[in-house]
């Protein structure tokens, strides 16, 4: 943690890929989450941390568009991403997701595809046929190395993708997902199903995907969003059946060593409820 | 006395004993009950004592009933007791259930080789052949139900995926409520109805001749709602987790559908037709009233009558004769043989696209 002083990269770069303003997210008449402002610098690991249930999922759900997909869901407010809003009429939501990839809580590979096929998936099934049997081959390797997989898979790419072991279908996943060049990617709680050394492992690949992607992790585990992470931000429930609210922001070390809000506080020291 | 360190001391004579295990029947419990009650069933027979013909079958179940569930009463307590008497209820109530189907089958089969072959199957026709005496084929039968069943699926497949398409993955609010509203009904259409809808709609209003074309008509509005239901219940069993994956990449949803949910739903759906085809081949009364019998070969679907293999058995039958009863044997061992072939390619077809571990 205290190996990169976040205030002092926050004073290199201080644009924002992601900007949240005054986001509020519904699902039907029922308001989830209540104004949301946050910022998230490129090539940066945000994470969000806080209780069950305090809106964490829903407002990364709601970055690419994943939210609306839940019929009945809707928001108010903006989502920017490199200044753009991507609520406006006129976006398209399937390019949003070009552009802001995402992992899921549990892995989840296409099980009639092999795990070439899956790296692919995104890619073939955009451009149906455009691309060349080599250019795929390289997309393949290298994403398949980008996301830490690509010596234990090497010699079984025509091999079901469900076959795998649990942390090498998140890995996969990942894979997937970097496949399409995303420029942020979107990571719901990715370890949550893992072994600890799988957790590791992707970890370990966070790190190293940092330097490329922006990267926002939902995550229960305090000691990951430390691990990981450049900066926090704590969601929690005022109550029962109101919505949920960002509490605080700021760098990760700042989070966690002295944290502004009391509710922050009682949270990451476990004292909370 | 802070540890238990007397917890694997011999149990003292006189105390209460922490047992696992409890007094059981031998193994070969149930076949020596069954055999009992089979024995007294046969006494039952022997002696003659009978009311009613199956007098003997009943009396053998309940004995065995009895003597099974008492024995282990005595020796087991009421729990296997009640575990035991449960398991050979199931037992018998799935043998009851198996003795129709073993009986129609060999019933079929035995009556039905007596004239089958492969010149009654593929060449020969009713064709100047005296219904009341031997001789002739299912040839034409066979011809004009692969015809009619075949446009009936050409027609309903499309229409049945496309219909399960959208209830699963688009339908939302009235118009999907009143389709599936609509669907229900269909699936409760009695068949003879359907055929009276496109006799009186297609043959009598529009003036189209009675045809396998028809008949196929009449078939497709059995076989929609089947479709319908069987591949709308495969897509809907396809983990969200997929779709959202899918979309998350930022594929376009008709391409998630096309490229994810439906191979992911591909085995069901092609076992979900395969039954829906089984089901309406069997089909006689719509056929009566759209293509009704046919003793010759009538290659053409889309006018004049034609024969299928349902209204080949039941004009066979209605002729009485010895000859002409077994050809309608042959005939519903010949239906028999092509709905069993169906099922045979679905089953190869389900296992060959399922999705593979390894």
């Amino acid at each position: 943690m205290e190996s990169t002083p976040a205030t002092l990269q926050h004073s290199v770069d201080t644009r924002s890929r992601i900007a949240l303003e005054d986001l509020s997210i519904y699902y039907g008449d029922f308001k989830a989450v209540e104004g949301v402002n946050l910022h998230v610098r490129p090539q940066s690991v945000m994470a969000f941390i806080g209780p069950s249930g305090c809106g964490k999922s829903t407002v990364l759900r709601s970055i690419d568009r994943m939210h609306e997909v839940t019929p009945g869901a809707r928001i108010s407010g903006r989502v920017l991403l490199d200044g753009e809003d991507i609520y406006a009429p006129n976006v398209d939501p399937v390019l949003v997701r070009r552009m802001i990839g995402m992992v899921f809580q549990r892995p989840n590979p296409f099980p009639t595809m092999s795990i070439y096929e899956n790296v692919v998936a995104g890619m073939k099934l955009e451009k149906a046929g455009r691309d060349k049997k080599t250019d795929l081959d390289d997309v393949v390797e290298s994403s398949l190395r980008g996301a830490n997989l690509w010596e234990e898979v090497k010699d079984r790419l025509k091999k079901p993708g469900a076959g795998l072991s649990g942390g090498q279908q998140q890995r996969l996943c990942i894979a997937r997902a970097i496949a399409v060049q995303p420029e942020v990617l979107l990571m719901d709680e990715p370890c949550s199903a893992l072994d600890p050394i799988s957790t590791l492992a992707i970890e370990d690949l966070i790190h190293s995907l940092k330097d490329t992607y922006t990267i926002i992790i939902v995550t229960h585990n305090m000691q990951q969003a430390a691990r990981v992470s450049d900066e926090t931000a704590f969601f929690n429930l005022p109550g029962i059946g109101e919505p949920g609210r960002l509490v605080e922001v700021g760098p990760t070390s700042e989070i966690f060593s002295s944290p502004q809000n009391k509710q922050t506080e009682d949270y990451i020291s476990g004292r909370f409820g | 006395m802070a540890l238990r360190s007397d917890i694997h001391a011999p149990i003292a004579a006189g105390e209460d004993p922490l047992r696992l295990t409890g007094r059981r029947l031998p193994r070969w419990a149930p076949i020596a009950a069954l055999a009992v009650g089979l024995l007294v069933g046969l006494a039952v027979q022997v002696t003659g004592v009978t009311i009613i013909g199956l007098a003997p079958v009943i009396v053998a179940v309940l004995v065995f009933l009895i003597v099974y569930t008492g024995w282990t009463l005595a020796v087991e307590g009421r729990r296997h007791a009640g575990d035991r008497l449960a398991t050979a209820l199931m037992y018998s109530a799935a043998t009851l259930a198996l003795v129709p189907l073993v009986w129609i089958l060999v019933t079929v089969v035995i009556n039905g080789l007596t004239v089958l072959s492969p010149q009654f199957l593929f060449a020969d026709t009713m064709r100047n052949v005296n219904p009341r005496a031997a001789g002739g084929g299912v040839a034409h039968a066979v011809l004009g139900t692969v015809q009619q069943v075949g446009i009936a699926t050409l027609i309903s497949v499309p229409i049945g995926l496309l219909t399960a398409i959208y209830l699963s993955e688009y339908g939302r609010g009235k118009l999907a409520r009143s389709i599936n509203f609509f669907v229900d009904v269909m699936t409760g259409i009695p068949s003879i109805v359907a055929g009276m809808f496109i006799y009186t709609f297609w043959i009598l209003t529009l003036g189209f001749p009675q045809s396998g074309f028809a008949a196929g008509l009449a078939l497709t509005i059995l076989m929609v709602p089947v479709v319908v239901r069987s591949a709308e219940e495969m897509l809907r069993i396809v983990p969200n987790e997929l779709r959202e994956g899918a979309l998350a990449l930022g594929i376009p949803k008709y391409r998630v559908i096309l490229k994810v949910v439906l191979p992911t739903a591909i085995s069901g759906i092609i076992t979900g037709v395969m039954l829906a085809i089984a089901r309406v081949t069997g089909e006689t009364a719509p056929l009566l009233l759209t293509t009704f019998l046919a003793q010759d070969v009538n290659w053409n679907a889309f006018d004049g009558s034609q024969a299928s293999l349902p209204t080949f058995i039941w004009d066979q039958i209605a002729r009485g004769t010895q000859s002409s009863l077994d050809r309608a044997w042959a005939g519903a061992l010949t239906l028999i043989l092509i709905v069993v072939a169906f099922y045979a390619t679905a089953r190869i077809l389900a296992a060959r696209y399922a999705p593979k571990e390894r």
